[in-house]
């Protein structure tokens, strides 16, 4: 693990001793807590995962095996694919997992790295909590309007942004922490592609 | 718009990831110039992540991982062996052959690298080949995994440039095969002139029928596949998921039941592979509706036909972009930004989408065996250990039939148009 001394960024400088003063000996919990947090969520994509192939192969058989189908199928699959899309890019944050340009940060010295890499992390907070507040007059006004053929209300849905971005906002906040807390391995900031 | 630009800039320089750069310039656009707007904007995230079509993402990938197991991809090496094992620089062009069957299979080219480049490099190497011309032909051959069907980077395309995904997958044979052809011949050229084994493979027709009958319900696989999409069999949601079903099939009576045990984390990195994509997906509909409101793809398009370029010089200048824009920014990432900025002025030039779509994979596969961003060499690094730089001087001999079928693809269409014009007319 590579631990940081950030002192050398002068925003860090003001921003670490609080985190440590506040959180330091809640570091091992909240360590725990994005791990489990983060495992757990990817548990909860990979079952909604198996039930969209399962459902999507099953509609194939029953449409030339039986000339049949399952009343709101492709729509149950559509939203099952939302919603871990959705809570896969929450949990991508966690495992630093996005797709993100790192070459040039990678160039500036290590303490500045940590520096950009916090910053990011709650740009990217930033972007979700307007996600999430934007979220809420959008599902007052157009949720209760039912979903067809399956008659739910599109609201729950819609949920997924919000709930993502909750999420996401979580995660950002947890990363940043354990970062400036010395509790992240800070070589690979963001993993590259598969 | 400069706001837009120069948002994203920044915020990619600083390693932000490019979905959210992309979602944070486009906040900032909508409240410093169209304030009325931002209440829309996570509806048209939502729309981003709602569409029946790229459920077939996170499908065809965990395909390609199902596949991606050693009992298929040694079975793949033994058939491309058998046929051409015995000539100068053997094991060089079976990682050629083996790359362009597996592309059909996997649709992924780093899957690719990492699967046939664990098996072969370590072996060309005790063979007596230079590592990095080792690490090289099998960095280049990869890239065939995205244009040779079926390809994850030709589904996103057509779910951004809203085109058939039958014609693109029919677009990408001629020239995928053209790029085995030429690296074929340079492995070949190379070979000869430095002295390269050839291996000593049994070349009878009982050795042929045992190696095709060995491979045979791993290589149907992509025919199937296209098949079903290009006949409209099945959607190619629909199709992906079948695929995945065959693959487990094949994977638990050829591999055994490790392919079974290994499903649920091939299924996490599927769907987490496709969620960071999805994301990008998602922010650039902000990003695709900044450009309709600023008009940028119109103003391009009139830019374009004030400059009187033909389709080909036209499509020339697009793919030298593409290559530099593909030497910084992942292919996934890169077909959602340049599609809805170049897709249009090209297509007001008279250029096709199906031959735009194939011309912008091929040359971002390139991009994917370039650095400083190349994902492919970095699979193959961590596979050889090798510096990025040794392995693109390996490969750039073999890169160099990629670029010149690139070049070929712009000037003459009909080596992209003409299989997808024989089904769709």
């Amino acid at each position: 693990m590579v631990l940081t001394d950030l002192s050398a960024i002068p925003w860090v400088v003001i921003v670490e001793p609080w985190c440590n003063w506040l959180l330091g000996p809640h570091m091992n919990f909240l360590f725990k807590f994005d791990r489990a947090l983060a495992r757990y969520l990817e548990w909860v994509i990979v079952a909604l995962f198996a039930v969209f192939l399962v459902l999507t192969c099953l509609l194939v058989v029953l449409r030339y095996g039986f000339q049949s189908s399952i009343l709101g199928g492709n729509e149950f699959v559509t939203i099952a694919f939302i919603f871990t899309s959705a809570l896969g890019g929450a949990v991508g944050i966690s495992k630093r997992e996005h797709i993100a340009i790192t070459v040039f940060i990678d160039m500036l010295p290590h303490e500045l790295r940590i520096g950009a890499y916090v910053l990011g992390l709650a740009l990217v907070a930033v972007m979700n909590a307007a996600l999430v507040y934007l979220s809420y007059d959008w599902i007052v006004r157009t949720g209760h309007n039912p979903w067809q053929p399956i008659n739910v209300p599109q609201g729950i849905f819609y949920a997924a942004i919000p709930i993502a971005g909750a999420l996401a906002i979580l995660f950002c906040l947890l990363k940043i922490v354990l970062t400036l807390g010395g509790r992240e391995n800070t070589e690979t900031l963001w993993l590259p592609e598969d | 718009m400069a706001i837009l630009l120069i948002g994203l800039v920044i915020l990619l320089g600083l390693g932000v990831p490019i979905a959210y750069s992309l979602g944070l310039s486009s906040l900032l656009y909508f409240l410093i110039e169209r304030p009325m707007f931002v209440g829309v904007i996570p509806q048209r995230v939502f729309a981003g992540f709602n569409s029946y079509a790229l459920i077939s993402l996170p499908l065809f990938i965990l395909m390609g991982l199902v596949m991606n197991s050693g009992g298929i991809t040694a079975r793949l090496i033994d058939l491309a062996m058998f046929f051409v094992g015995r000539m100068k620089g053997g094991l060089g062009l079976v990682n050629v052959v083996a790359s362009m069957i597996f592309g059909g299979i996997s649709g992924s080219a780093s899957s690719d690298t990492a699967s046939i480049g664990s098996v072969l490099i370590p072996e060309m190497e005790r063979r007596g080949y230079p590592k990095s011309f080792a690490a090289g032909i099998t960095v280049a051959s990869s890239t065939m995994g995205m244009i040779i069907p079926p390809s994850v980077a030709m589904v996103i395309y057509a779910i951004v440039a809203q085109e058939s995904v039958g014609q693109l997958f029919l677009g990408g044979v001629i020239p995928g095969i053209m790029v085995g052809v030429f690296q074929l011949s340079i492995v070949w050229y190379l070979s000869r002139k430095r002295g390269y084994p050839t291996e000593d493979v049994p070349f009878t027709l009982a050795e042929g029928w045992r190696q095709t009958k060995r491979s045979a319900v791993v290589v149907i696989m992509p025919l199937m596949i296209v098949g079903s999409v290009v006949l409209g069999i099945a959607t190619p949601t629909e199709t992906a998921g079948m695929a995945v079903l065959y693959g487990l099939v094949i994977g638990v009576f050829i591999v055994g039941l490790s392919s079974l045990r290994e499903l649920p984390g091939a299924m996490r990195s599927a769907i987490i592979t496709s969620a960071k994509i999805m994301a990008i997906v998602a922010f650039s509909q902000l990003y695709i509706w900044v450009l309709a409101l600023e008009r940028i793809p119109d103003q391009l398009a009139d830019f374009v036909a004030a400059l009187g370029l033909g389709p080909e010089l036209l499509m020339l200048v697009i793919a030298l972009i593409i290559l530099i824009a593909g030497t910084f920014i992942d292919v996934g990432p890169a077909i959602l930004l340049l599609t809805p900025v170049f897709l249009p002025a090209a297509q007001d030039s008279g250029v096709s989408a199906v031959q735009f779509g194939v011309v912008l994979v091929s040359g971002l596969a390139i991009g994917g065996c370039t650095p400083p961003v190349g994902n492919i060499l970095n699979v193959c690094a961590a596979i050889t250990r090798m510096s990025i730089g040794e392995i693109f001087l390996g490969a750039a001999p073999f890169l160099a039939a990629n670029v010149l079928v690139l070049a070929l693809c712009c000037i003459f269409p009909q080596l992209v148009l003409w299989i997808p014009s024989l089904f769709f007319g």
